[in-house]
């Protein structure tokens, strides 16, 4: 079991109601899964990426992650275990623009402990694996959507997560752009990282192989 | 090295925040480097005398005692070593057919070099000023007469006649003493013969020399004091009569701050160096506080970098300390730049404060040790607030993309405040200083100070009346009077028993010409003309207690005609009231020190030149000084006037600090509301609307600040311009003015920054959601 969800609550205030965000989920992920959350807008989906990647917090329930109880966790502690183990790819890709595609790759190695040759190795794997070498010295601005996002998840996948979360991934991104996208999130999940990934789109929905659909904060059939 | 990379590439995007920190921290830093030098060098006056802590100054209301009070204390108290004492003298000096130089000298006591510690570069100390025709020169007029220092063994001439040899040569005296630099010092003994004075040593009358004690190792000689105050009470008249009233024992290191002039003596105020080291921590303060305004400001575009980096696994640490070591980076580069700035500033500041700051001599590895650190440490401590600040985004703000600074602007607006109520008392301080200083120097002496030409009389007696002739020859001069004492130099003053009481006046001795020349109206008595008769001004005539119509006064035990009476003039710094004065007349042989001439208007200059050639045929080129009255008198003030410009430069500096402060901040808080200023547009609003809406919130803390300089600077004026009589008036419009420029330029910045976000298209703003 990759991740366990028990009853999880998520609320905010506001002038004295109370506007549920999360609403008793409930939810058990394996390793290797490939999983895709669904639902309109202001449903949750977002949220529900943020809480299980430990970006967000919960206010009822319980959280276990590789039998970790997330919730009991310091800060530090939660830190850790999602930068040894989560990967995050955003729909606004979210790279550092003062930074070369090379070392915005390079970046979440820095926080780890890897001696100077072994990142390079790292990053050098990777950009060969994205086809993207000639481009390791230009800067994120000078780069097409399709290309950032292709950044976005070779940066995601350099310290070799258990796990990806994408939220809207291809957003961003035209049909052809997306598909490509696509097809490497399913070599991945081939290859055993599981995904859980957030989409309007049927089209990239069906790429997984669990539809979970949320309507008002609630888990619900379709 | 990745983050050195990306700060430095932040840096060049955003050229306008680094330009700004950069050379705001540099221009402050710099003025701190150098104030520091300064006041370092004021506090450690005096502290290379190896006997510094043993060595006191004799002292009562003054400085002034008698020669022969050192050998009485010296036999009657065991805790003195050792003393000397010290008189100032001035002449010329010259090597046998060879051009007077002008010399200023210390008249002291063998001992002198045993007690300080001022090194000789010829001649040993126990050997220097054994006789009374010995010399020592120092190197520089050794230099000046001879073109060498290995001229002990020769002889030179004081005012002609005294011959004297030189058995040693010191160093010049260094500027971080309480003496004045000395051309020579002589035995005491020497003004026997130099002033025509016999007896000197044992007159007990004659009380305008200082004493310096040595005192014995561990031993307390302060606490004489009071035996030493009851045996003065009961036998020294100076005490007797009531002139001196207190004795005490004070230390070298309180010499150099003593608001007491003595003999050969150079002071600097106490409180000068004070206000520096306060205005040296105010802009500390100002550079600091800014550069942490403008970094937090910044902050919001390196928001989406930390919370990225922190999302990727950064800990808060990390970030932290990276945000300082930035901050540290910048600094160092600010030092870079102010050494720079320094070594360029360095020729102005001396003038300014009079000073020789040396810098050169002070670099050192232990100095650059301590400068490094220092600034490394300014660089920590300016870090933190931002780093602190910086590193605390939240990642899943970023996500959300509901990313907003929520920085705590209050700490903002009150800093900029703060800036401004510097700024504001700053201005108005200065401004008052010098529109003192300016009424000062115009004031109405009661005498007339402009076109009159001074120069020092250094003709014998016999020749008075020679020179008088030949200077009235020159065309455009129009009267020439020859004087003992003037109004330049304040008088000698005459102390004498009247009427059962101590009486005291100032004396000057003045030939007839002298009331033409100074415009000085005088009101006959009708008494006879007399040789000894002499005038006084109204305060002596109400000192005296006499009516009107008195025709004399008794004098000691001479019976005096009052030939007239003058209004009372200034005669001293306006500083003080006007004393008693009294003018006796000039005699065949009597001596004179000063020579006066009156000129005409027109062409002053070039009477002036031929008054110099002509003077100097008739002293044989001995060196003089000619100058004029109005020049001289100038002089005065002239210590407060450089105080009054120092704070003028810092007032400036202050505004540019604070320019700078303001403006960072209106970036950063007009960018913060952009989208609301688009959506205003979007609803109607007009640019003025929009431009007035964003002024107000900045201009709110301006006026409070003005509030609050106001009674700051209006209550240190008003305590500074108590320690003059005669003051200006502090305007209110003087405030008024202040405030309103400071206003001035916060809208005009604030406005800059409005306009241009006023004009954009709401759309722009809009489309960024």
């Amino acid at each position: 079991m990759l991740l366990k969800l028990n009853n999880i609550f998520k609320w905010v205030n506001s002038g004295g109601q109370r506007i549920f965000l999360l609403k008793d989920i409930n939810l058990e992920v394996e390793e290797g899964e490939f999983i895709s959350v669904m639902g309109p807008s202001g449903s949750g989906k977002s949220t529900l990426l943020n809480v299980i990647g430990m970006l967000d917090d919960f206010d009822e329930g319980e959280y276990n992650f590789l039998d970790e109880p997330v919730h009991k966790l310091k800060e530090k502690h939660r830190a850790n275990l999602y930068k040894q183990y989560i990967g995050f790819v955003f729909q606004a890709y979210h790279l550092i623009d003062e930074l070369t595609v090379y070392e915005n790759l390079e970046m979440p190695l820095l926080y780890k402990k890897h001696s100077s040759s072994e990142r390079k190795a790292m990053v050098a794997d990777m950009l060969d694996r994205f086809n993207i070498v000639g481009k390791k010295d230009l800067f994120p601005t000078q780069l097409s959507g399709g290309q950032q996002q292709l950044v976005g998840v070779a940066r995601a996948l350099i310290s070799k997560p258990k796990l990806i979360l994408a939220d809207e991934p291809t957003g961003n991104l035209n049909s052809k752009q997306g598909e490509e996208i696509m097809g490497i999130f399913n070599q991945l999940n081939e290859e055993g990282v599981t995904i859980i990934q957030v989409t309007h789109s049927e089209k990239n929905a069906a790429y997984g192989r669990r539809i979970i659909n949320l309507l008002d904060g609630r888990r619900v059939l379709t | 090295m990745n983050i050195i990379k990306s700060y430095v590439r932040h840096l060049i995007k955003n050229k306008l925040y680094t330009a700004v920190t950069i050379i705001g921290f540099a221009i402050s830093l710099t003025f701190i480097l150098v104030l520091s030098v300064y006041i370092g060098n004021e506090l450690s006056v005096d502290e290379f005398h190896i006997n510094k802590e043993r060595i006191y100054r004799l002292e009562n209301e003054s400085v002034d005692f008698s020669p022969p009070i050192a050998v009485d204390l010296k036999n009657s108290i065991p805790e003195i070593e050792a003393f000397t004492r010290a008189l100032e003298g001035d002449g010329r000096i010259n090597i046998a057919e060879e051009q007077k130089l002008k010399i200023s000298y210390l008249g002291v006591d063998a001992s002198f070099f045993d007690i300080f510690s001022f090194p000789l570069l010829k001649g040993k100390s126990d050997e220097t000023l054994q006789t009374v025709n010995s010399i020592v020169l120092s190197k520089s007029m050794a230099t000046k007469l001879f073109g060498s220092i290995d001229v002990v063994g020769r002889s030179v001439f004081l005012d002609t006649e005294h011959k004297f040899l030189v058995t040693g040569i010191m160093d010049d005296f260094p500027e971080n003493t309480h003496f004045r630099y000395q051309d020579a010092l002589l035995n005491l003994r020497a003004f026997k013969n130099l002033w025509g004075f016999e007896n000197i040593m044992e007159e007990y009358g004659f009380a305008s020399l200082s004493i310096y004690l040595l005192a014995k190792e561990n031993a307390d000689l302060p606490s004489k004091a009071p035996s030493i105050l009851e045996k003065f009470n009961k036998d020294y008249w100076l005490y007797k009569e009531g002139w001196a009233t207190t004795v005490e024992f004070t230390p070298l290191k309180d010499l150099y701050f003593s608001t007491k002039l003595g003999n050969g003596t150079k002071s600097n105020s106490r409180t000068l160096v004070s206000v520096l080291s306060v205005i040296v921590l105010l802009i500390l303060l100002l550079a600091v506080g800014n550069y942490i305004n403008l970094t937090i400001a910044q902050a919001t575009f390196r928001g989406k970098e930390v919370a990225i980096k922190k999302l990727l696994g950064s800990s808060k640490r990390q970030l932290f300390l990276q945000f300082v070591r930035e901050s540290v980076l910048l600094c160092l580069i600010a030092v870079l730049l102010s050494l720079l700035f320094v070594k360029l500033i360095e020729p102005v500041f001396d003038s300014l404060l009079y000073t020789r700051l040396d810098l050169n001599n002070k670099i050192n590895l232990p100095n650059i040790a301590i400068l490094i650190f220092l600034f490394a440490l300014i660089g920590v401590l300016s870090g933190i607030p931002p780093a602190i600040k910086i590193s605390d985004f939240k990642p899943i703000e970023v996500v959300k993309g509901t990313f907003r600074t929520k920085v705590k602007s209050i700490y903002g607006k009150a800093f900029i405040t703060f800036q401004y109520i510097v700024t504001i008392s700053l201005l108005a301080c200065s401004w008052i200083i010098l529109k003192q200083t300016d009424f000062l120097r115009n004031k109405d002496l009661g005498f007339q100070k402009e076109n009159i030409v001074h120069m020092e009389y250094l003709g014998g007696a016999e020749q008075k009346n020679t020179i008088k002739d030949a200077l009235l020859r020159i065309p455009g001069v129009q009267d020439v009077s020859l004087t003992w004492q003037s109004p330049l130099t304040g008088g000698s003053n005459q102390t004498f028993d009247y009427n059962g009481r101590s009486v005291s006046f100032q004396e000057f001795a003045v030939d007839s010409s002298f009331f033409n020349v100074f415009d000085i109206a005088i009101k006959p008595t009708g008494v006879a003309y007399s040789k000894n008769g002499v005038y006084l001004n109204e305060t002596a005539l109400k000192e005296l207690g006499v009516a009107n119509n008195v025709v004399s006064f008794k004098m000691g035990d001479e019976e005096k005609p009052i030939l007239g009476v003058v209004n009372d003039f200034n005669y001293e710094e306006l500083r003080d009231k006007i004393e008693p004065l009294m003018l006796r007349q000039q005699t065949a042989g009597s001596f004179a020190d000063d020579i006066f001439l009156k000129v005409n208007g027109t062409n002053v200059f070039d009477t002036a030149d031929k008054i110099r050639t002509t003077y100097a045929n008739l002293v044989d080129n001995a060196e003089f000084d000619l100058v004029f009255v109005d020049d001289a008198i100038n002089q005065w003030y002239e210590k407060d006037e450089r105080t009054g410009k120092i704070i003028g430069y810092f007032t400036v500096l202050s505004f540019i600090i604070s320019v700078m402060g303001i403006l960072a901040m209106s970036t950063f808080y007009i960018q913060q509301r952009k989208k609301e200023i688009g959506i205003r547009k979007v609803n109607g609003a007009t640019r003025t609307q929009i431009l007035s809406l964003l002024n107000k919130d900045f201009i709110k803390w301006v006026v409070l600040a003005f509030a609050i300089a106001v009674p700051i600077s209006w209550y240190t004026m008003h305590r500074w311009l108590e320690g003059f009589a005669y003051k200006t008036n502090m305007n209110w419009w003087i405030f008024a003015l202040a405030g309103a420029a400071a206003l001035l330029i916060a809208l005009l910045t604030v406005s800059l920054q409005s306009f241009i976000a006023a004009t954009n298209n709401p759309v722009n703003a809009l489309r960024e959601e």
